[in-house]
């Protein structure tokens, strides 16, 4: 039920519409690895996670999950209800609750265990366009402590102007999502946190030419 | 509700007759292409040039199909290509976040501007964009009051919307035009021959300068376009007008000075597009015809012509 309703959003309705309309250029299908893993791209419009819906391979649309802040996208109870049914999101939680502390990579660590692959924008926030603030180092942490996932570097062109931050009007404007192919290995992997985070920075900015 | 409904409406025995010989000299060049690449095996210029083929292929069926059969659909297509050629050059020409409010009255102003074409309004068609819109848009910025590079997002606006969708509507409003006394052919042969001229200066003017292009024209603009490329283009230009005068209504004369005006103007069309291009430093302005780059590419001499084309026309009339 779930799985044919977002057939139908993101297939029949969002991507001719963002394609024909917008001017989104979507990657193809085949851009994408099997198996589990962890995507990760920079952040300037809402756009980003529609469109990244848009182009995952229909069968993915079951176990790919876009990481989203609760604090915003689960402010309240019907939000975070359409949130769910309709983008397949998982929670973060940034603040704990009534003090006690909280573990935001511990939670996505958990989701990975379990077999979802996830979207993660480590910028943390939607910048101005074409703008990159440095990564957070969550990305690196969990590839480190999952051996298995791949890492699917993303660079995304045009959606903030198409759609900013605190501007909710859709302006066609000819964007694109560029998907690379990760050169992490095992080495690479074993490195420091921030080294690995550096390498994922760069892999997603190297898209950008 | 009789125009939307008509079929095959501009597909007269002069039309029929030009088209079915594009298609034949497109049939040949398909297949000596596919020969050469049997015989002498699969190259980077033999496949580079299968694929532009191939996409004169898309481009001429729907060309014929949009076009020719309903001038419902041929306008709102007309207008879709505008639509797509503006969005080309403002996502590509450094505007400002602040214009964006600015770029939704002129994505508003496409079907305003066709739908004039359609119910041929000529006083209003002819000032809706140089004179309301260029007032609205003035507005709509300032109104914004964002002042840093204002100057520059006018200019930029105002000029893409001239050379898209202003231009184009023109194409629209000529299949409007009324019925003209003792000419059979009807309007969308003088679309025809408009397209079908401007395209082949395009390929004369490169064949030409390919074969005895010595003296560069404009070096710092495009290195490609010579003197002899240019001359030659002309001639062979007004000599295919002349050629193909029973499409329009003028007469074979002014059908040969016309097509001669047009080598020129789509000239400047085309080195103008290639100007910002090399401005930006970019080498196409789009993606989405393969071989060819984007729309705006492909539609930069008929830009200028199909004004041109259009007012002489009518002013000979």
């Amino acid at each position: 039920m779930r799985l044919f309703a977002r057939f139908v959003l993101y297939r029949l309705i969002l991507r001719p519409f963002l394609s024909i309309i917008i001017g989104v250029k979507f990657p193809k299908a085949s851009d994408f690895p099997e198996g589990q893993f962890l995507l990760v791209s920079n952040h300037n419009s809402h756009l980003d996670t529609v469109s990244l819906l848009c182009s995952l391979p229909v069968k993915r649309l079951k176990d790919v999950h876009p990481a989203a802040a609760a604090d915003y996208f689960a402010r309240n109870k019907t939000m975070a209800t359409l949130c769910e049914f309709f983008l397949n999101t998982v929670f973060v939680r940034r603040k704990g609750e009534g003090g006690k502390p909280i573990k935001p990579l511990d939670e996505l660590d958990m989701h990975i265990k379990d077999g979802k692959s996830l979207i993660l924008f480590p910028e943390g926030t939607r910048g101005m366009p074409e703008e990159i603030v440095d990564f957070k180092c969550g990305a690196a942490v969990l590839l480190q402590r999952n051996p298995g996932v791949q890492l699917v570097p993303v660079f995304m062109i045009g959606m903030g102007k198409a759609m900013p931050k605190g501007d909710g009007m859709l302006i066609p404007t000819e964007c694109e999502i560029r998907i690379g192919k990760s050169t992490i290995n095992d080495e690479i992997r074993s490195k420091s946190v921030t080294e690995l985070t550096q390498h994922i920075q760069n892999e997603v900015l190297g898209l950008r030419t | 509700m009789n125009h939307i409904l008509s079929f095959a409406e501009f597909l007269t025995p002069e039309v029929n007759k030009v088209l079915g010989g594009i298609f034949g000299v497109l049939i040949v060049v398909t297949l000596a292409f596919y020969i050469a690449k049997g015989i002498k095996g699969p190259t980077k210029l033999i496949n580079e040039l299968i694929e532009r083929t191939l996409s004169w292929w898309m481009i001429l069926v729907g060309f014929a199909v949009t076009i020719f059969f309903s001038r419902f659909f041929a306008t709102i297509a007309l207008g879709f290509v505008a639509f797509v050629a503006f969005r080309e050059l403002t996502s590509r020409l450094n505007l400002r976040l602040s214009d964006r409010r600015t770029l939704l009255w002129c994505y508003l102003s496409i079907p305003f501007q066709f739908f004039l074409a359609y119910i041929e309004w000529y006083g209003m068609f002819i000032i809706f964009i140089p004179v309301i819109m260029f007032i609205g848009l003035n507005m709509r910025s300032v109104a914004q009051g964002d002042v840093k590079g204002i100057t520059a997002s006018l200019g930029i606006i105002h000029w893409a919307s001239m050379l898209t969708i202003f231009s184009l509507s023109h194409i629209a409003y000529m299949l409007s035009l009324p019925e003209i006394p003792g000419f059979t052919a009807g309007n969308g042969a003088m679309v025809l021959w408009l397209v079908l001229i401007t395209e082949s200066n395009d390929i004369f003017q490169f064949t030409w300068g390919k074969l005895f292009g010595k003296h560069k024209i404009l070096p710092s603009v495009s290195p490609n376009k010579t003197v002899e490329g240019f001359v030659g283009g002309l001639i062979s230009t007004i000599a295919l007008g002349y050629g193909l005068a029973f499409l329009l209504p003028v007469g074979a004369e002014k059908a040969a000075i016309l097509a001669g005006v047009m080598a020129f103007t789509g000239f400047m069309g085309d080195v103008t597009v290639s100007a910002i291009k090399r401005d930006l430093g970019i080498k196409d302005m789009g993606s989405s015809i393969p071989g060819h780059g984007g729309v705006m590419d492909r539609i930069d001499s008929l830009a200028f012509n199909s004004m041109v084309c259009f007012h002489l026309i009518r002013y000979w009339l």
